[in-house]
């Protein structure tokens, strides 16, 4: 009967789990980085398993609903306390009594219905509260007294006014963040708590549905951050920035997003600015309703402005203003030619982002001529089309530029010394842009480059002088230029970069490596040169092996040298994934080496034997290889010839035993 | 009866120890325009809605997605691929939220939110294709976690 019964309880478990509805669980608490993940076991109290000296403890997704005194006592060390989604709605006092050294609390998506007065007593250590999706209407609700909070996270909570704030000891506090609440006016007395802060402290209003800010209500206060991003539905920027007018702060967001509503900028909208201390704008998906020189009057004190997807094509051409920004972001705009944004208007540029433009955009030498301070440039996936060649002229001016990304745009022909005009690059990645070389050493002024991407560029690797003058290169990607012939067969091909740290040559149809290829590379850390044709592993005696990580994976290697692995430091590693390594006798010191040093195989789980087309993993090869089953079968075979030739003579005597009777 | 007992146990483990599966969602379903949906995230199942259903008339459609995050979405990136027979003819990837362009409103948000994300679509492809394709969609954050992951299936005829 027992076994009848044990029998329908697997069947009907079967049965569910074909239906598929149960995720696969743990089943018992794991343990972490100094704590245990107890999370989404069903758990209604925590298990025994969880010694008294944990520090971190994660109980998320576990069904608790009401949590009393004394359900956490012995864990009187915990540093961080993951409460997420456990159906908590009665939080009772004295919950945390004896968590003096919590430091941070995390009750997301709880639907706190009752918090006691007395719930976060004892929490001397408090920093984060982080309560998102709590359902806490008034943050009067939230017991405030004791706590010395750095992090307050009541957001997406349906709070309606910022009754109590001015309980909160906002003097520690760096983040405040009330975004996507339901508080459509802010009035001077809801911000008295912030008359005393440091005024370091980000606030974040975001997505909610402002109608009124108090004019001035924000007067003399200091922010690190404000966020209104998302705020406008009902009520225009003006709005805000009035009820702004005399606050000082680092950042100031005003933008939208992608699945938010779009409201059209007035300049006019924008006086306010004016009146008002800010470094940091931030516009992003934003429309202008008219740009004129005007639009920028009051943003005079700015540094930084984002300006990212707003269907902009040009700027100003006489903005005077801006002699003090630094930084420009114009990315997933619609301007066509570069010098449409007419950078004399930003004398004081040091970046200038001008990422993924929506079409092509025409980079015309010169225009940028003006940029002298210029530090770091980003023309990456924006279509950028160079008419002749590049990049003498159009790079003109920007003697300090330390970063130039020009990657997956349009092919282009380069001049002879295509960076004579920016000697002074650090970093240089042009992957995805088919590249056509009219000299025999295009970077030799590049004395300081320390990365270097040529990614599916076209050049050629065995270019004699392609790496001429990169004394300082540390980081080079070359990968996805096929080698003709697939092999690099100068020795001195990477000794102009002594210098260099990682080299990537994978997808470069190589077939081989010459011996001595890596000799200059002392400093070699990593070499990628897997998704190759290789057939051997080849580590060079010039690189050292105590650390060095070497990707080989995606060749055609079936037999490991085990000279070339046995010096691997424990820092060190391999790759030798997807290759089709043969697991027979003659490669047993490499299968055995294997299974002695897993831990510096990368991907050990894909690295099978499979040249037989069966995929086996390593840890189940067992071969029996020694030297006398050698000798024994060479004796085997011995004793079969003399028996087959001893066969042949006995013949061969009868035979003639015959004629000879005849 | 010791023979079926050991099938079953046999059965069993095979059953714990494949991927789960989630039960398929209908979208729409007419004579000739059927799409459906079935989520490949071990952890959980994900909510879809579509209305109207895109037909030859409309292309103006409201989708509405809810899921519970099991990781923080500071980042989060989208990647698709089509299946229609054998062949995977398009590939898509994009990034949806990053630190410096959080492009949606839910970017940011924490482990353990409800993520609620009403959107209206324009669908105009749908009036040129015919046949059956797959789709496959996944949601990844900044470490590396499976936000989440759906098998889409479109029948057109």
């Amino acid at each position: 009967m027992e076994r009848q019964n044990l029998l329908c309880v697997l069947m009907s478990l079967q049965l569910v789990m074909a239906c598929g509805t149960i995720p696969p669980a743990k089943n018992k608490c794991q343990q972490i980085v100094d704590g245990y993940d107890c999370s989404d076991l069903n758990l209604e109290s925590v298990p025994d398993a969880v010694p008294n000296t944990t520090r971190n403890l994660d109980f998320s997704f576990n069904p608790l609903t009401s949590i009393y005194k004394g359900i956490f006592t012995r864990l009187s060390e915990l540093l961080s306390l993951d409460l997420t989604r456990c159906s908590i709605d009665f939080m009772y006092e004295d919950v945390f009594a004896t968590q003096a050294k919590l430091q941070t609390l995390i009750l997301t998506g709880n639907p706190l219905i009752f918090i006691s007065g007395r719930a976060f007593c004892g929490l001397k250590s408090l920093v984060q509260l982080i309560m998102p999706q709590t359902e806490v209407k008034d943050l009067e609700h939230i017991p405030s007294s004791d706590l010395q909070l750095e992090t307050l996270d009541v957001s997406s909570s349906g709070l309606q006014t910022l009754d109590g704030l001015t309980a909160f000891n906002l003097n520690r506090m760096k983040t405040l963040n009330l975004a996507r609440n339901h508080i459509p006016s802010i009035c001077a007395s809801d911000l008295v708590a912030f008359r005393d802060t440091p005024g370091d402290i980000d606030v974040s209003f975001q997505s909610n549905d402002i109608l009124r800010v108090e004019p001035g209500a924000f007067r003399s206060l200091r922010f690190g951050g404000l966020d209104f991003s998302d705020c406008f539905t009902r009520a225009d920027v003006s709005v805000v920035l009035r009820g702004l007018e005399g606050v000082a702060t680092e950042k100031l967001k005003l933008g939208a997003f992608n699945d938010g509503p779009h409201r059209y900028i007035k300049t006019e909208s924008l006086h306010s600015l004016c009146n008002m201390t800010v470094t940091h704008l931030n516009l992003q998906m934003q429309r202008w309703e008219d740009v004129s020189n005007a639009t920028f009057e009051c943003m005079g004190g700015l540094k930084v402005l984002e300006m990212t997807e707003m269907h902009m094509h040009s700027l100003p051409d006489n903005i005077t203003t801006m002699g003090k920004l630094s930084q420009l972001t114009l990315d997933r705009n619609d301007f066509e030619n570069m010098c449409d944004i007419n950078a004399h208007n930003f004398p004081s540029l040091t970046s200038l982002s001008m990422r993924g433009m929506w079409g092509r955009l025409v980079f015309q030498g010169n225009c940028l001529r003006s940029l002298s301070h210029l530090e770091y440039l980003d023309l990456s996936h924006s279509g950028v089309y160079v008419e002749g060649l590049c990049c003498e002229q159009q790079l003109q001016g920007l003697g300090q530029l330390r970063f130039l990304n020009l990657s997956y745009n349009f092919a282009m022909r380069w001049d002879a010394l295509p960076f004579t005009a920016t000697p002074q690059l650090r970093h240089l990645d042009c992957s995805n842009v088919n590249v056509n070389l009219s000299g025999s050493a295009p970077f030799r002024n590049l004395a300081l480059l320390e990365t270097l991407n040529l990614s599916r560029t076209s050049v050629s690797v065995t270019h004699s002088h392609l790496l001429e003058g990169l004394k300082s290169l540390v980081h080079l990607n070359l990968r996805g230029n096929p080698v003709s012939g697939g092999l690099v067969s100068d020795p001195d091909t990477f000794k102009p970069v002594p210098l260099l740290e990682s080299l990537v040559l994978a997808e470069c149809e190589l077939t081989a490596i010459e011996g001595n290829l890596f000799h200059a590379l002392t400093k070699l850390t990593y070499a990628d040169l897997s998704a190759n044709y290789l057939t051997k592993l080849c580590a060079s005696p010039s690189f050292s092996l105590t650390v060095i990580r070497l990707n080989f994976a995606h060749n055609r290697i079936e037999l490991v040298d085990i000279d070339s692995v046995e010096g691997l430091g424990p820092k060190s590693s391999v790759d030798l994934s997807f290759n089709p390594l043969a697991c027979n006798c003659s490669n047993i010191k490499f299968i055995d080496w294997v299974k002695a040093n897993v831990d510096k195989l990368m991907h050990f789980e894909d690295t099978l034997c499979n040249a037989s087309n069966r995929r086996v993993q390593f840890s189940e090869v067992n071969l029996r290889c020694n030297i006398f089953a050698g000798l024994t079968a060479f004796g085997v075979m011995m004793l079969i010839i003399f028996v087959a030739t001893a066969v042949v003579v006995i013949a061969k005597k009868r035979k003639y035993g015959r004629y000879r009777e005849l | 009866m010791a023979l079926l007992f050991m099938s079953q146990a046999v059965l069993l483990f095979k059953a714990t120890a494949e991927q789960v599966r989630w039960p398929e969602h209908v979208l729409c379903n007419s004579p000739n325009f059927q799409l459906s949906y079935v989520s490949c995230d071990p952890f959980q199942d994900v909510g879809l809605t579509l209305n109207p259903c895109p037909d030859l008339h409309s292309v103006q459609v409201n989708s509405s997605l809810s899921l519970v995050l099991n990781h923080s979405i500071e980042e989060l990136y989208l990647s698709l691929d089509l299946i229609h027979g054998d062949q995977k003819p398009i590939h898509y990837d994009d990034s949806l939220c990053l630190s410096h362009l959080p492009r949606f409103t839910f970017c940011g948000r924490r482990k353990g939110e409800l993520v609620n994300h009403d959107w209206p679509l324009k669908i105009k492809a749908i009036r040129y294709i015919k046949g059956q394709f797959n789709a496959e969609i996944r949601l990844v954050n900044q470490d590396g976690h499976q936000i989440a992951c759906a098998n889409v299936s479109l029948n057109k005829g």
